[in-house]
């Protein structure tokens, strides 16, 4: 009895794993990125063509994609410093696609404070409704942000969150404050 | 029906694909012919007469000399010799980008999170600016001509 609910949590966990749309590959990789022969073929190789996308992908594919850019793009740079880059990169390629145009046009006009609430519709956009985040304020500029995302690394998503809170106008210094097996939790300022 | 029966009969599904598909191609970075594959299918439903609603709007607003006859008299005249001549490669804009979302929601090859982003509130006012500006877009392709 127990193992066959074991089963039923295992089967339904599978189930919801998310898919990563195309846009955001090609976010990353096309146009934030502008890939090598060398990043090409091994993205090729993980199952993504950027002249020939799918819809969307399986996460593990996402994350063997994001580690090879990390190791063949940013590898003299510590996992810190690869990570945050390429979330920028995420974010600025993003916003140069088809969905991420509609959604990055109002990012000027809104205010940082609302960028920031209106993360879980962001990464909703970029393939994760499943992901749980909670925002508290400390202050007028300041937010901790916790993110239970155990697939991507916190660095990744502060260096996103950066590249949106600039185009709100503002400069934002995100750093991580902790990390878990469940997530992560992000301090925020401006 | 928001436009003339006449214009559905000049702008075909065929007509109006050729006029956007170079900008669809850019967009996507894929060749026109699979560009004009995929907008023939995204425009087989409800795509299509909207677009052509906004057109003919367009159309009306900015000729105030015409009437109804004269101006599609001048999309008869425009489509007479190559109507299936491409369109012009419009610039990348926000609205641009909404309405080509859009033609790929239609067409099936958009993802369940772009769908997300046009049912948003934003997303669906984006749509309607999207439909506006490809709908100006085509009514100056429709009469360009002499």
């Amino acid at each position: 009895m127990e193992s066959a609910s074991l089963l039923v949590q295992t089967l339904n966990k599978a189930a919801v794993q998310p898919r990563i749309p195309s846009s955001v590959f090609e976010g990353l990789f096309v146009r934030g990125l502008e890939p090598n022969s060398p990043l090409l073929r091994a993205l090729g190789a993980e199952g993504y063509d950027p002249k020939c996308p799918d819809v969307d992908y399986p996460m593990q594919v996402w994350k063997r994609c994001v580690a090879l850019a990390r190791d063949l793009v940013y590898g003299e740079l510590s996992d810190a410093e690869a990570y945050r880059i390429l979330g920028r990169k995420l974010t600025e390629g993003f916003a140069d696609t088809l969905v991420g145009r509609v959604a990055a046009v109002a990012l000027p006009m809104i205010g940082a404070a609302r960028v920031v609430e209106r993360l879980p519709r962001y990464l909703a956009m970029m393939g994760r409704p499943d992901l749980e985040v909670r925002v508290v304020s400390a202050g007028e500029r300041t937010r901790r942000v916790t993110i239970f995302d155990t697939h991507n690394r916190p660095e990744f998503i502060a260096g996103a969150l950066e590249v949106a809170l600039e185009r709100a106008h503002v400069q934002p210094l995100i750093t991580v404050e902790e990390r878990s097996h469940l997530g992560f939790r992000l301090l925020i300022r401006w | 029906m928001a436009y003339p029966p006449r214009l559905g009969h000049l702008a075909t599904r065929p007509v109006v694909v050729a006029k956007l598909t170079p900008t669809y191609a850019r967009a996507h970075r894929i060749d026109e012919e699979e560009a004009a594959q995929r907008l023939s299918s995204a425009l087989q439903g409800r795509l299509l007469p909207s677009l052509l609603e906004e057109a003919w709007l367009a159309m009306r607003g900015k000729s105030k000399r015409l009437d109804d006859e004269g101006l599609l008299e001048k999309v008869a005249t425009t489509l007479r010799d190559r109507p299936m001549r491409p369109g012009r490669v419009a610039e990348a804009s926000p609205a641009w980008s909404a309405f080509l979302v859009l033609a790929d929601l239609e067409a099936g090859t958009a993802s369940e999170a772009a769908r997300r982003v046009m049912e948003s509130p934003e997303g669906r006012q984006r749509a309607q600016e999207g439909l506006a500006e490809v709908g100006r877009f085509l009514a100056a392709e429709l009469t360009r001509g002499r």
